[in-house]
């Protein structure tokens, strides 16, 4: 269970995220959405320590966000909106130099059935020549080495083909419903919010997404 | 640290070529910049003349001594012969050993040791002179003897038609204001001119060494750049150990990595050289790899693209050899200023020093850097 109580975080002057509560159980696919700067990086990016809580509280289970952001980082897996991989490895090296520095030791057959798993099949290929869905796939694919609890993605599908697309939408909702993984993550795609997410959150105050997304009948919470 | 240096290895694959390319180019061009640059000099000798009316030990060890200055091109003659040569402006200058010269010496007396004739073409006479003074006064063993050249200096006019008589006649004293400049032909770490090493000892080895060691350095240490970009830096803090501790690892493995290098460099140059070597030196140059790498990494640090990096990493380092001496002698600038000598962590290694203040502060900026925690959970 991940609760989040009264979250604020401002940049200077400028409020970002506005005292924000909500919670996620275990094994629910969680939809962010809102216009470009509501604030949707600004909260994954909390979510996954990498931005200092300032006010408010975030417990997962157990865990304290301020106290034990080390131990935290191990459940947590996240895939940054920017594809972060080395250029020049093929996919195999990107995967080994990430398991390396991982929490977890993975055998290379592991490695490589995790990308198979995804449809990402081109082991020895270097990620400057993947097409943009393969190197999205290895990016999610990196983040998942340490067999992480909760998985935050910022915009995980963005700019890519309609196939990658429904392949990682497919597999992310596997990993909730079969192996109980806590997904939270963001698109503008609302076809693919409306068919995999259980719940949205809409941040900001435009209300064009919650009154699109109702309309196909889904629950919309604005945080 | 073993999975530090497997991811390291990774990305040292991918760079091979490049990566051979830094670490060879210390050891290899500063053997063809001394090789060639001698090769050059020898070209490039002053020639003097050099008569000698004593014959006695010490006349011949002098004698000896300036023939084996790399700078000087030496022809024996009588003299006679060098000044007709002199004229000519076949010769620089002429030096005269006079008859007497031992005696004179220890009997400390001033008069008629070393005679020196110039012509108004003579370009190279103070520095040669200056030299063969200091050799001199090596021998009278104190400064005792401390202006005798500069006291027998005759001027040779080559306008008029001239006597023997009249060029002592119209002898100019020429006193020098400044003390017998040893620098002129030396840089630090001064070797003494020997049989062997004839025409190499006038260049600093290794402040050249020591300049493509900095750019190397320097160009190696990209890593730091491109481990930081936002994107990689993300993955990277997110991981098993912290942000710092990742690049701290790596800085280690790039320090013995260089530090290996440093080794078979220095004794590879020494060998190549003739130069003598000693502990104390090694202690100094693993003092000056340790500086050069924590400057290398604070200054990366700094920068979020590469090319900006290199293009900045360039004239910094080569400010730091000029300034520190090891390219051109600084000791002029540093005489006038001495807070000259602490602006580059190339004084300290080319005087031998293994504590510098560059290292001291340094250890203290890295600690600090290492220590202070940051906005971020990283
Ligand atoms: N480091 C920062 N410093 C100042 N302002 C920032 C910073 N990061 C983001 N912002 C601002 O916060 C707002 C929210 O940004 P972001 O969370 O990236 O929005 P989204 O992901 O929803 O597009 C934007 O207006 C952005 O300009
Ligand atoms: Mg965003």
């Amino acid at each position: 269970m991940l609760k989040v109580d009264s979250l604020t975080k401002n940049y200077g002057s400028k409020q970002v995220v506005v005292d924000v509560s909500f919670e996620i159980s275990q094994g629910e696919v969680v939809g962010l959405v809102g216009e470009n700067g509501a604030g949707k990086s600004t909260l994954l990016n909390i979510l996954a320590t990498l931005i200092p809580l300032e006010e408010g509280s975030i417990n997962y289970n157990d865990l304290n966000y301020g106290a034990d952001h080390r131990k935290l980082r191990e459940k947590i897996g996240f895939v940054p909106q920017d594809i972060a991989v080395w250029e020049d490895f093929s996919v195999k090296e990107n995967m080994v130099f990430f398991e390396q520095l991982s929490w977890v030791k993975k055998s290379r057959k592991e490695l490589r059935q995790l990308c198979l798993d995804m449809k990402l099949d081109q082991w020895k290929e270097k990620t400057k020549s993947l097409s943009g869905g393969m190197k999205r796939k290895l990016n999610i694919a990196i983040s998942l080495i340490h067999d992480p609890d909760i998985l935050l993605l910022d915009e995980p599908t963005s700019g890519i083909d309609l196939k990658s697309r429904k392949e990682i939408g497919s597999y992310l909702y596997d990993l909730a419903k079969h192996n109980g993984k806590t997904i939270i993550y963001t698109s503008h795609d609302m076809e693919e919010i409306i068919s995999l997410c259980d719940r949205v959150y809409c941040i900001g105050k435009d209300p064009f997404y919650k009154e699109l997304l109702e309309k196909n009948g889904k629950s919309v919470q604005v945080l | 640290m073993k999975a530090i240096l497997v991811t390291r290895l990774l990305h040292w694959r991918k760079q091979m070529v490049s990566l051979l390319f830094w670490l060879l180019l210390p050891i290899i061009a500063t053997c063809m910049f001394v090789t060639t640059a001698n090769q050059w000099q020898q070209d490039t000798q002053i020639p003097i003349g050099l008569v000698v009316e004593d014959n006695t030990a010490m006349a011949d060890k002098l004698s000896q001594s300036i023939n084996d200055n790399p700078l000087i091109h030496v022809e024996k003659m009588n003299m006679d012969r060098a000044l007709i040569e002199l004229e000519q402006h076949e010769l620089d200058s002429v030096f005269v050993i006079e008859d007497g010269y031992q005696e004179n010496i220890q009997n400390n007396s001033r008069n008629q040791i070393v005679t020196a004739y110039v012509s108004d073409m003579s370009l190279a006479f103070t520095p040669v002179k200056e030299a063969i003074a200091s050799y001199v006064q090596r021998d009278a063993g104190s400064s005792r003897a401390a202006h005798i050249v500069d006291q027998m200096v005759q001027r040779y006019d080559v306008e008029k038609n001239w006597t023997w008589d009249e060029v002592v006649a119209t002898s100019n004293q020429i006193r020098e204001e400044e003390a017998l400049l040893h620098t002129s032909f030396s840089f630090y770490n001064q070797v003494e001119p020997t049989q062997e090493n004839k025409g190499v000892s006038i260049w600093n080895i290794w402040g050249i060494w020591a300049t493509f060691a900095m750019l190397t350095t320097f160009f190696l240490f990209d890593w730091v750049v491109k481990e930081q970009q936002p994107s990689i830096k993300i993955r990277l803090s997110l991981l098993r150990m912290p942000f710092k501790s990742y690049l701290l690892r790596n800085w280690i493995i790039y320090l013995f990595l260089l530090g290996i290098f440093d080794l078979i460099n220095f004794s590879i140059l020494a060998m190549y050289f003739n130069q003598s070597f000693n502990f104390s030196q090694i202690l100094a140059i693993v003092s000056f790899r340790l500086t050069i790498n924590m400057v290398a990494f604070l200054f990366s640090l700094r920068f979020r693209t590469t090319f900006f990096y290199y293009i900045s990493a360039l004239p910094v380092s080569i400010f730091m050899a000029i300034i520190g001496g090891a390219l051109i002698p600084v000791d002029g600038l540093i005489q006038r200023w001495a807070w000259v000598s602490h602006l580059s962590p190339f004084q300290p290694f080319l005087k031998g020093q293994v504590v510098s203040s560059w290292l001291i502060v340094l250890l203290v900026i890295f600690s600090i850097w290492y220590w202070r925690k940051e906005r971020a959970y990283a």
